[in-house]
């Protein structure tokens, strides 16, 4: 089933385990979801900040080297929310289906807004829709922020030093 | 799954980081010939300076000339230029080749990982990206290897 997505962003998704590849039709960006054998299409949308992983720590290390003290690295992004959620739809639909994503959480008041949603008249059930703060990924920006800038500024008055 | 997502961002962020590295060396191998220019347009500068001064000096019936500072004005000396930008010639005579070198290692293996992503979001800007960076590494080391050295 040929499901269009807008705004997708950083958004992966997968169905059974596998990832589906996202394609591109006068310039709207698709996936094309199996069915499953009940006739109903089971997807999962990930959404993870990239500092959320284990060995977070040596990928930045290694980017921060490889793009000359960080300075040509393009910065991690801010928005430390992750999102898991399972969409199902019915696999007969009656229109064209897309999945639109949101990526806005309401800081003030603190009410969950849905980050995902279908398109009007779309037979689906979307769980765990909201985004969720990622508090590790938050601190681990903050600390590899830190962390470069003060070695920047020791390899700069290091080289001064060599150099005086 | 999460092994999946780990790839795809690292190839991302690969993508983008030698993407920027890969202007950077681009930009530097035309800096000898920018620096030629901005010779040319200091020169083109001072003589519009000149004029300046020459008209200050009319409107004022010459009177101005009769005071040694406002004289000393109408001395400028481009040799200080001209001499920065063959010292940074001379240096890009061994730097020239290395840049020439990464830029091009640096752009194929762009290519390789651009065209084996199956993500097509930022692909096409991303070639276009590289095309125009080696195209400017192109000209600057013709320029560089025909008219300066």
């Amino acid at each position: 089933m040929k499901i269009f997505v807008i705004n997708r962003a950083d958004v992966l998704f997968f169905s059974n385990g596998k990832k589906l590849n996202v394609q591109k039709e006068n310039g709207r960006e698709f996936i094309d979801a199996p069915l499953s054998p009940d006739g109903t299409v089971v997807l999962r949308a990930i959404r993870r900040p990239e500092l959320s992983h284990r060995n977070w720590w040596l990928y930045a290390a290694f980017f921060w080297i490889i793009g000359i003290l960080g300075l040509f690295t393009p910065g991690y992004s801010r928005f430390d929310y992750a999102l898991d959620c399972s969409i199902t739809l019915g696999g007969r639909q009656m229109q064209e289906v897309w999945i639109r994503f949101n990526h806005f959480v309401n800081k003030k008041t603190g009410i969950p807004v849905p980050a995902v949603t279908v398109s009007e008249w779309t037979i689906a059930r979307i769980d765990n829709a909201a985004y969720i703060l990622d508090k590790i990924s938050r601190r681990r920006r903050r600390i590899y922020k830190l962390v470069s800038w003060l070695i920047r500024i020791a390899v700069i008055v290091a080289v001064c030093l060599i150099v005086l | 799954m999460k092994n999946t997502l780990q790839q795809m961002q690292f190839k991302d962020r690969l993508c983008r980081t030698l993407l920027r590295v890969n202007w950077v060396i681009a930009i530097a191998t035309i800096l000898p010939v920018l620096s030629r220019i901005f010779i040319g347009v200091a020169f083109i500068g001072t003589a519009l300076y000149l004029l300046v001064l020459i008209a200050i000096t009319i409107m004022s019936f010459f009177l101005l000339l009769l005071n040694e500072s406002f004289r000393a004005l109408y001395s400028v000396d481009l040799n200080g230029l001209q001499e920065l930008s063959d010292q940074l010639i001379t240096v890009y005579q061994t730097a020239m080749p290395v840049l020439i070198g990464a830029c091009t290692i640096i752009s194929a293996v762009l290519l390789f990982l651009i065209l084996r992503n199956r993500d097509p979001a930022h692909k096409a800007g991303r070639i276009v990206s590289v095309s125009l960076a080696v195209l400017l590494l192109l000209i600057a080391a013709l320029l560089y290897y025909i008219k300066l050295v």
